[in-house]
């Protein structure tokens, strides 16, 4: 008798928990369990099936709109993260008065993305861009072949997004760098360039892959800055799925389905392997 | 030293101007009346401001929009967070981690890939969350989770909420009393850094809405693409800027208030 009041007493308890939880399971779980469920039935006859996975990698528009996103996700994010890096780096080198001025920028550009991004693009170099306008008219040829709205064009405006969000996330890793190790190794001989090399970046490396998989699922994910330079027809994975259950040629759902679950594959593999490196680099015994 | 600091000064200098640029030709473009060359035409010249602010009603009427769904869902989900986290707290510790798990969760299943999957599981079936507004409502308060919990969770631990609650029942409060006299407003710095993070996250939305809303439901995000659609005149220009700093004062506002909060709990 006892012990059933004090079951009953315990559930009772657990009772405020019901919104988040009954939230969670209608808006989060089940669709995402029947979206992976969907990708793997067949569209007329509800069968069990992998071809809606085969098709995604063979029938050229998909094959094409994975590749596409993938190679602009990568270049981007390398790009990003190495002068994520280097502005980190200079942050935390010059001290407090530059990040007082800085982080605003930072922050600032942050919260441009989107719109207001893939405008200012335009606006400069696009093909009526002032920019491009103003060096053509001075005979300077740099941005001739330079077109904003192809798939490799677009890859500066994915690194000028990529690095405020790079940085952002690299600062408390090089807080953890101490000074004291900086001198220490000074002392002992080595050079700025090798301290960092060496004792720096080890150190760095679990922040460094945390950061990269961040920056990459928010390159890869990106839907509207390249939403307005393409419109609906662009061959990206977030566009092209959205565009199969939205769009004026009405595709298969199922496919769909199957494209967003290898887009979170993606993300999911990028994070492994990341935690994977995190792993190694703890191993190796460099973090202190 | 003293050279290798100079180097680090001309990244950030170089760095600033990269990323102030965009902003600022945007905004001088607002003011001009075309730009195509060096300089831009008429500059300074504020009419399309002008009517930004007395003539274009749709505008505003779309800001309003846009900040009732973003409000909405926030209390969603502050009130779900505050109620799951409290009780967590309180009673069942060891629950932390399964809660942590599910707020993570939307940095995976990111905007477009919750929203086609929430679609395709109740669109067109006549439940009550087949209804758009409310889907609209819970997939923000889904998406927001992550910002929410963090910004809860680390209050409720820094307020050290467990014998806050066990001393005001020595002296006999009651626990709702408690709750809502005691807790609550220790958790306010919290659920305001939450709040307004979660609003920039809605605010800028636009995948989302034009998934879920399709063309019923218009947003300050929608103005600006169908402004964009039109042409990428000045006066889109002018449009885009005053969201910008619709969204970057909210942003201020929350930096300020984590750094107060941050000052205090390290205190």
């Amino acid at each position: 008798m006892r012990t059933i009041k004090k079951i009953t007493h315990r559930i009772l308890q657990l009772a405020p928990t019901l919104p988040f939880f009954i939230l969670a399971v209608c808006f989060l779980v089940l669709p995402f369990i029947s979206m992976v469920s969907r990708s793997l039935t067949d569209e007329n006859t509800g069968a069990f099936t992998f071809n809606n996975y085969t098709l995604c990698f063979t029938k050229n528009v998909y094959k094409v709109t994975i590749t596409n996103s993938l190679r602009i996700s990568f270049i981007a994010t390398f790009v990003a993260m190495i002068v994520a890096f280097f502005v980190a780096m200079a942050i935390y080198s010059t001290g407090l008065r530059t990040r007082k001025w800085f982080m605003p920028v930072m922050h600032m550009s942050q919260n441009f993305a989107g719109f207001p991004l893939s405008f200012a693009f335009i606006l400069m170099v696009g093909k009526q861009g002032f920019i491009r306008l103003s060096l053509e008219a001075a005979n300077i040829g740099i941005l001739k072949n330079y077109n904003l709205m192809t798939y490799t064009g677009v890859i500066p405006v994915y690194v000028w997004f990529g690095i405020p969000l790079g940085a952002l996330l690299l600062l408390p890793g090089f807080e953890a760098v101490k000074n004291e190790w900086k001198e220490a190794s000074k002392l002992l001989g080595c050079s700025n360039v090798g301290f960092w090399f060496r004792i720096g970046i080890p150190n760095l490396m679990p922040t460094l892959l945390g950061t990269l998989s961040i920056v990459f699922a928010d390159s890869i994910t990106t839907y509207t800055t390249s939403y307005i330079l393409f419109g609906g027809t662009a061959l990206l994975l977030p566009i092209k799925i959205a565009n199969m259950f939205s769009g004026d040629l009405k595709a298969s759902e199922e496919v769909g389905c199957a494209l967003s679950v290898i887009l979170i594959l993606i993300i999911l593999l990028v994070m492994i392997i990341c935690n994977i490196g995190k792993r190694i680099s703890a191993k190796r015994g460099v973090t202190a | 030293m003293k050279k290798s600091n100079a180097l680090h000064y001309v990244v950030l200098i170089v760095a600033t101007i990269i990323f102030i640029a965009p902003l600022l030709f945007v905004l001088i473009y607002s003011f001009s009346n075309g730009w195509m060359n060096l300089l831009p035409n008429e500059f300074p010249n504020t009419q399309f401001w002008h009517e930004l602010f007395f003539e274009s009603e749709t505008f505003w009427e779309n800001v309003g929009r846009s900040i009732i769904l973003c409000i909405v869902p926030i209390i969603i989900s502050l009130l779900c967070m505050i109620l799951a986290m409290y009780t967590i707290v309180m009673h069942f510790p060891q629950l932390d981690g399964i809660v942590q798990t599910i707020s993570m969760l939307p940095y995976t299943l990111r905007g477009v890939v919750l929203a086609i999957s929430i679609l395709t599981l109740y669109a067109g079936k006549g439940t009550i969350f087949s209804d758009r507004i409310v889907m609209l409502f819970c997939v923000y308060a889904v998406i927001i989770l992550p910002f929410v919990y963090r910004g809860l969770r680390n209050n409720l631990y820094a307020i050290n909420t467990k014998q806050i609650v066990e001393a005001a029942e020595l002296l006999g409060a009651s626990g709702l009393y408690t709750f809502f006299r005691i807790i609550v407003p220790n958790m306010l710095t919290g659920i305001a850094v939450s709040a307004l993070l979660s609003f920039g996250a809605i605010f800028t939305d636009y995948s989302i809405v034009k998934l879920i809303g399709g063309n019923r439901f218009e947003t300050a995000q929608t103005f600006l693409y169908y402004q964009q659609k039109s042409g990428y005149g000045p006066k889109t220009a002018s449009y885009i800027i005053m969201v910008f700093i619709i969204i970057f004062s909210i942003a201020i506002i929350s930096y300020q208030l984590q750094k107060r909060n941050d000052k205090d709990q390290s205190k």
